[in-house]
């Protein structure tokens, strides 16, 4: 089995609100995948 | 990425072009010192790195200066220098250049123009070069703490969490933009309000925490008004204020400051005082004609003709009687002096004052600022005729002061001037100048009591509309005000409440990174610290100094030191160990850093990695690199002879790509693509003879010896003999060394076949030479070398 990166690693010890801020970073180290869930998340529903 | 050829022209030891393939898991690249070798190194660590290691770690840097260090000395173009390697990179070819330039340098990939190599996608920190220069090898082991610990982070895989701590904090920054930076300071300058207002405590921990549920519950309870929303709130808040405005404005209009009559009455009457002594005064300094010039020439004159008795002649000019009535003139005159004195004292109390009364004078009548309030609030509340009325009256205060100023001063002026010409100048003198300003006086005392007057009838109407009855509500105004900012912030942005929420959790994210990284780099250190112990104890199998570990620094900046034990005693390695410990230990750190971890690299290259090794070390090196050459391409480069033997023995299955570089001159190194020793020598024995002079087959006879001996050496390695038995066999004699071969595997018939190209009249002597230097002799004993080498080496 493929060995965690220390990223990977890092998240997995996250509670699940804040994994929902990085998650998609997690796979795509983009700062612009961070900033736009931050926008996402922060968007009028 | 894994390299298949390499170009070279004008850099350091190239002056010609000079192309290698390297298309092979093994490079095998032999040259005595000096040879040009290690600039093949160096055009690789300056074409990926930018630099080179021994510029890098050299302690007289300032000597590398312009890049000219890097530029063939005897270079002369056409063209730029340059490195060129083409390889394999994610399964695709590709080819890497890199041109060196009077200044700067410009960089290629696939012959198009790139700012760097960035795009590669390699490993480009310098820790992660996959080369070993020679300069390298002791600054692994002996190099400051706190860099150790910079390199371990990044090599542990730490980077992409410190880029993550890099991107939250660029997050953080930008979604903490102006226009939030401006709501957040709202947002605090309404916790501030309401910490400070008694009655609306209940909502501190709410707005705290930003609970806006909890917040339109509370505020529904302030208020009495039962709201799901904070924009429900306001129509109600705005209702609530109005009220109370208007009962504020009932409590202005009842106290309105009206200024202090009396104390306008002491200034004035005090001016009048003063002004009615002026007059006196004036007589007094003038009285009995005396005229302050003539007194002052008399007493001028008295000081000059203090002279009893004329020095010439002896005569009584100026007589006792003469001073005498003099001096009663003067003393007479002092009391006009006096009253001069006092008059312009007055004078100046005068000018004083009346300069005052423009600052002061608004004190002695209704409040201007509180007018203007009231003015305002009627305004606010749609009484326009009765703020105009209001703002009339304050336009007329201020006229009245400042015409009250305006004629006090003139009338003063007047005055002085009328003082002037009557007593002290003799001239035509204005008498109703006294009278007038009296009138001014009084006129000032006058507009006060009709201005007074105006307020009262004003006040009258006011309060046919405004009730002037209750108490101040200034506290409760402020609390209506305050919710009402409340409700209005909330009610438009929103957002805000999300992004502070978000960014909270931001913080947590990386309160955990941090705890994280600390504890996550201490277990990956240890980790990384076995690997280096394996790696140690595979090079140095039973020695007594064994490398133990790293230990972590803490502080403002982490350190990274390594351990040592010998003898149940701790050591440091950068201070106690040998040269020959250095170099494993630095082998030892270089194979787990930047082979094992280096995973965009898929080649490595070692400069001379054996330099203080002894036999047992080497051995236990190759055997590492046989492993890492199951992964990686292996290029490695030696000046030592038996080093090159074995490499090419022990790799001989992999079919090596082996070079030598045989000298280098002011065009280059020469280099030739050979497959081991023997073949090398077969090449320069076939030249010798093809020659045909006797000195040439002189040459040849000798060279044939020694291919007798290199092809029993080349065996015996590939047999897996040690280098030390093979060394003390050749250096024997090849009697011995035949004797070794057989026993190793050669054939009986192909001993016999070595042996007759020998002379062995004497079969004792260590030092059998070729029986016959005839071309015929010489060219079948080449063939029979060659064709040995072919059955059991090739």
């Amino acid at each position: 089995m493929e060995e965690k990166t220390p990223l990977e690693s890092f998240y997995e010890t996250l509670e699940d609100d804040l994994k929902e801020i990085i998650g998609d970073y997690i796979n795509n180290h983009e700062y612009g995948v961070l900033s736009s869930k931050f926008d996402a998340l922060t968007r009028d529903k | 990425m894994r390299f298949t050829n390499i170009i070279i022209r004008g850099f350091r030891g190239f002056n010609e072009e000079q192309s290698l393939s390297l298309d092979r898991d093994v490079v095998i690249i032999y040259g005595l010192n000096g040879s040009g070798k290690s600039s093949l190194t160096e055009g690789l660590e300056w074409l990926f790195f930018g630099g080179i290691s021994r510029q890098r770690l050299s302690r007289c840097r300032s000597d590398y200066q312009y890049e000219e260090y890097l530029r063939n000395l005897f270079y002369i173009g056409p063209g730029n220098p340059f490195v060129e390697v083409k390889g394999i990179l994610k399964g695709k070819p590709i080819t890497v250049k890199k041109e060196l330039l009077k200044k700067g340098q410009v960089c290629y990939i696939d012959g198009i123009t790139v700012p760097d190599f960035g795009r590669l996608g390699l490993n480009l920190a310098n820790y992660f070069r996959p080369m070993l220069a020679q300069t390298e090898i002791k600054v692994l082991v002996d190099s400051e703490q706190k860099d150790r610990w910079e390199q371990l982070s990044s090599i542990l895989g730490q980077d992409e969490l410190t880029i993550l701590r890099e991107d939250l904090i660029k997050l953080k920054r930008e979604k903490r933009d102006l226009e939030y930076k401006k709501q957040e300071g709202r947002y605090q300058s309404l916790l501030d309000d309401i910490e400070r207002m008694p009655a609306l405590a209940p909502l501190i921990s709410p707005l705290s925490e930003l609970k806006t549920d909890a917040l339109v519950t509370e505020i529904g309870q302030i208020t009495g008004v039962v709201s799901r929303s904070f924009q429900e709130f306001i129509p109600e808040i705005q209702t609530k204020q109005k009220s109370l405005l208007n009962t504020e404005l009932g409590h202005r209009i009842a106290e309105l400051n009206l200024g202090d009559g009396d104390k306008l009455l002491e200034f004035l009457g005090k001016l009048e005082n003063g002004i009615g002594k002026l007059e006196t005064l004036s007589v007094v300094a003038t009285r009995d004609g005396y005229d302050l010039n003539h007194l002052d020439f008399l007493t001028k004159g008295m000081s000059i003709a203090a002279v009893p008795v004329c020095p010439f002649c002896g005569e009584h000019t100026f007589t006792d009687e003469k001073s005498k009535t003099i001096n009663e003139i003067l003393k007479a005159g002092e009391k006009a002096q006096d009253a001069i004195t006092e008059l312009k004292t007055l004078k100046n109390d005068i000018d004083i004052s009346i300069a005052n009364f423009y600052g002061s004078g608004k004190d002695y009548f209704p409040e201007r600022r509180d007018l203007k309030i009231i003015a305002q609030k009627l305004l606010d509340i749609g009484e326009l005729e009765l703020a105009r009325r209001i703002q009339n009256l304050d336009n007329t205060i201020a006229e009245i002061i400042e015409g009250s100023y305006n004629n006090l001063s003139k009338g003063k002026s007047d005055y002085f001037d009328y003082l002037d010409n009557k007593y002290f100048h003799n001239k035509p003198a204005d008498d109703g100048s006294l009278r007038r300003l009296k009138g001014f006086i009084a006129g000032i005392i006058t507009a006060r009591h009709e201005v007074l007057v105006d307020w009262e009838d004003l006040k009258g109407d006011l309060t046919k509309t405004i009730s002037v009855a209750g108490s101040a509500p200034e506290e409760q105004i402020k609390m209506w005000v305050i919710l009402e900012k409340l409700c209005t912030f909330f009610a438009s942005t929103y957002n805000f409440v999300k992004i502070t929420k978000l960014l909270e959790r931001l913080d947590a994210i990386q309160e955990n990174l941090k705890a994280f990284e600390k504890r996550e780099l201490e277990r990956l250190l240890n980790k990384h610290a076995a690997e280096i112990k394996a790696y140690y104890e595979m090079l140095n199998p039973g020695d007594k100094i064994q490398f133990t570990g790293i230990a972590v620094k803490e502080g403002e900046r982490r350190q990274a030191a390594l351990k040592a034990e010998a003898f149940g005693k701790i050591m440091n390695p950068v201070t106690t160990f040998s040269e020959a410990h250095s170099n494993s230990l630095a082998l030892s750190i270089y194979f787990p850093q930047r082979v094992d971890r280096n995973y965009t690299w898929e080649t490595i290259i070692l400069d001379d990695p054996v330099q203080s090794m002894d036999e047992n070390h080497t051995q236990a090196l190759i055997e590492i690199v046989a492993k890492v050459s199951e992964n990686k391409q292996v290029i490695i480069l030696t000046h030592s002879k038996s080093f090159y033997r074995r490499l090419i023995a022990r790799f001989r299955y992999l079919k090596p790509l082996v070079y030598s570089f045989f000298y280098n001159d002011d065009s280059g190194p020469k280099i030739s693509l050979t497959e081991g020793e023997t073949p090398s020598l077969i090449t320069k024995i076939r030249e010798e003879v093809a020659k045909g002079d006797p000195l040439s087959l002189e040459t040849a006879s000798t060279l044939l010896r020694k291919s007798i001996e290199s092809v029993c050496v080349e065996f015996l390695l590939d047999k897996g003999y040690s280098f030390k038995t093979v060394d003390n066999k050749k250096n024997a004699g090849l009697k011995d060394l035949l004797g070794e071969a057989e026993k190793g595997g050669f054939s009986p018939s192909d001993i016999g076949r070595l042996r007759s190209l020998l002379d062995i009249t004497n079969p004792d002597s260590h030092a059998w030479s070729i029986a016959d230097t005839t071309v015929g002799f010489l060219r079948s004993g080449m063939n029979t070398v060659n064709s040995i080498y072919d059955v059991y080496l090739k």
